[in-house]
């Protein structure tokens, strides 16, 4: 059986350049321990993002898919609906995690900086 | 309709207040809890920056273990200026009825009940309290479990996350106190 694979949607400047600095997806917002939500829904379109979502913002970046079995545990809470709010109609499927997910990459010690690939 | 979509420059601010808006939200969660109490709302569930929103929601669940009927409230906060924020309350209530794998039918209404200047996020106390206890009462009111709600605005959602705008309405029921 095939597993789920999960996106994070997000627009903070600090959040990107964190995850470009130490391939690592975690949320830049340090209250409630750095409670971090994604999604199974793969967007092309981040206004329908935003709509399902419920996001205020209209989301710049998409990371993922990242498999189930390299997600950290969902240790806020596991899948559930989206809420309605703002006046959208939210739907998507959300998880919440306090752990950062690390993404694939090679680091160069020597040169102290992440290899092209 | 109140547009509270974030601009780029609003998502820095709120980025350079994570900190200091919190005292806001929770002035919204004392507010939030005692409107639970007072109305003996089920299975409350209270969070805050969801996705990075400043925002604290509370939501319950109208019939007991119905978890295909909800209600909520939020309180989200936009940075004006330095030091100085706006808060937006409102209510949303819906139903959620599952055809098949892969299809969702969201029936859902939203009720904006007001906003109000803070200045000094830090120093947001008794007035300030005084003004979020108020527009948290009139967002509850709006879906109040002792009334009935009409869900005016419905949807199709696809697993894949297509949609598909329907024009049904439908109603929540008013909760029987004793149920």
């Amino acid at each position: 059986m095939a597993q789920d694979v999960y996106y994070r949607y997000f627009a903070h400047p600090s959040e990107i350049a964190q995850l470009r600095r130490e391939r690592m997806v975690l949320t830049s917002n340090p209250n409630r321990g750095f409670k971090t939500w994604y999604t199974t829904t793969r967007f092309d379109d981040p206004a329908l993002a935003q709509q399902l979502l419920t996001l205020s913002y209209v989301p710049e970046y998409r990371v993922g898919p990242i498999r189930a079995d390299e997600m950290p545990d969902f240790d806020v809470h596991g899948q559930r609906i989206v809420q309605p709010l703002g006046n959208m109609p939210g739907g998507a499927i959300e998880v919440c995690t306090t752990q950062p997910a690390y993404l694939f990459g090679c680091y160069n010690f020597p040169n102290n900086d992440w290899e092209p690939l | 309709m109140i547009d509270l979509s974030a601009t780029a420059r609003d998502l820095v601010q709120t980025e350079e207040h994570f900190e200091t808006i919190d005292p806001i939200l929770d002035l919204s969660e004392r507010s939030m809890l005692a409107i639970g109490a007072e109305h003996h709302l089920r299975d409350i569930n209270i969070e805050r920056w969801r996705w990075d929103q400043p925002e604290i929601l509370m939501s319950w669940l109208p019939f007991r273990r119905e978890t295909h009927i909800g209600k909520n409230i939020r309180v989200l906060v936009k940075v004006e200026q330095a030091n100085a924020f706006r808060v937006y309350f409102e209510s949303n209530a819906w139903y959620d009825e599952r055809r098949g794998p892969g299809m969702l039918i969201r029936y859902w209404a939203h009720f904006p009940a007001g906003d109000i200047p803070v200045d000094g996020a830090q120093e947001a106390a008794q007035d300030e309290q005084r003004w979020i206890n108020k527009y948290i009462q009139d967002a509850y009111g709006h879906v109040a479990d002792a009334k009935e709600v009409t869900l005016d605005q419905s949807i199709i959602i696809w697993s894949d996350g297509s949609t598909e705008s329907i024009g049904a309405v439908m109603s929540i029921p008013p909760v029987d106190p004793e149920q």
